[in-house]
């Protein structure tokens, strides 16, 4: 049950900022879709670090807020250098570890089911 | 053993609980984001363009109501103005001599103003933008194929050389104090808002008309040439609609007939 708690959590900011207006000018909106790539990734990240018990809060607040600014910081050097697809490196890295820890979260989750069941 | 294990348990999911704060938390922000980029997303997938400001677009957008508005209103007060002027005529022209010689007078310069329909012999010229499709990565190409403001002005002049006595486009009638220009993809002739196909209607004598327009290497050799549809009728009739805008002088006064200086001798007929 406890795992509603993000999942409502995330709806909730969704449709807090879903009701607003849109006032995010057009020239920004990569590094928006990036620092969202960054979100989730930490969100996954953590969710990895929590079931295999070595989770630390200063990481991963740290890595939230660390992750954000290099994935928007490569694609201002990107606007900046003339280098637009450099976007694409972040893109590329998150997409990466993202996967990764969905499959990390899937086998633990697995395993733990799996031992559950089979505790007599 | 079973005392030790209950401990375990409890303080497994003390842990448990901590962390999944964090991520409630993170998880809030991550969800206020997708929704920010998602609209914004949607704001470009409406297709103001990749550079524009949205906000700036609600603002001019605010910008063109207002305008759109203060303009409809002005047209109803010409409207209006026109009916009274209407109104004025017919009295003149139920009163006496002198009355029905003015009205007269002023009917024959409202003629001439541009301020009544107008309907005799002479053509009627349609033009679209060209059939051709220039490439996409030529956009030079591209803006050579589409009806500018300086093709409908080659073509008002050749009529007013041919001897045209009334000229509308898109049934905006061309008079002395009109222009015909480009504004983004539109074309403003006497300020209002037009494009393609382009319906130019000119009164004079046809035939005239015609061997001006059709001119080897005029205006027209050159739109056909690029395959612009062109189609050009010579009519024994067609109408030309009166000026519907404003044609108050803000800026100039008449010279006193004794202080005139007379007119060029050309201009004199």
């Amino acid at each position: 049950m406890i795992w509603l708690a993000p999942a409502c959590a995330l709806l909730c900011g969704f449709a807090v900022v879903f009701a607003l207006p849109p006032y995010v000018s057009a020239q920004y909106a990569n590094y928006l879709s990036v620092a969202l790539l960054a979100g989730l990734d930490t969100i996954l990240g953590g969710l990895r670090a929590g079931l295999e018990e070595r989770f630390d809060d200063h990481v991963f607040i740290t890595g939230f807020f660390i992750n954000m600014l290099a994935a928007t910081a490569i694609v201002w050097l990107g606007d900046l250098i003339g280098l637009r697809e450099l976007y694409l490196a972040a893109v590329v890295a998150l997409g990466i570890r993202m996967f990764t820890n969905v499959g990390i979260v899937r086998r633990l989750l697995v395993g733990r089911t799996r031992a559950f069941r089979e505790t007599p | 053993m079973a005392v030790g294990g209950l401990h375990k348990i409890e303080v497994r999911h003390k842990h448990t609980r901590r962390w999944v704060w964090y991520i409630t938390a993170i998880s809030f922000v991550t969800g206020a984001l997708f929704a920010a980029s998602l609209r914004t997303q949607g704001k470009l997938r409406e297709g103001f363009g990749d550079t524009t400001v949205v906000w700036r677009v609600d603002w001019l957008a605010e910008r063109w109501r207002a305008a759109r508005d203060e303009n409809k209103e002005l047209r109803e007060t010409i409207q209006s103005l026109y009916a009274t002027l209407a109104e004025y005529d017919k009295t003149m022209a139920e009163g006496g001599q002198v009355q029905k010689l003015l009205s007269k007078e002023l009917q024959k310069y409202k003629v001439l103003m541009g301020l009544t329909e107008l309907k005799g012999p002479g053509v009627v010229l349609t033009l679209k933008d060209s059939t051709l499709r220039a490439p996409a990565n030529d956009p030079e190409m591209a803006e050579g194929l589409i009806i500018h403001d300086r093709d409908l002005q080659q073509i008002v002049n050749e009529l007013r050389a041919a001897g045209a006595e009334a000229i509308a486009i898109n049934e905006q009638r061309l008079v002395e104090r009109s222009a015909i220009r480009c504004v983004g993809p539109v074309t403003h002739i006497n300020n209002v808002p037009t494009g393609p196909p382009y319906v130019i209607t000119a009164i004079g004598d046809p035939q005239v008309l015609r061997s001006g327009l059709t001119i080897k290497g005029g205006v027209i050799d050159g739109l056909k040439l690029l395959q612009f549809p062109v189609e050009l009728k010579t009519m024994t009739e067609v109408r030309v609609p009166a000026f519907g805008g404003s044609s108050e002088l803000k800026y100039a006064q008449p010279v006193e007939p004794a202080e005139a200086t007379p007119a060029p001798e050309e201009a004199k007929q």
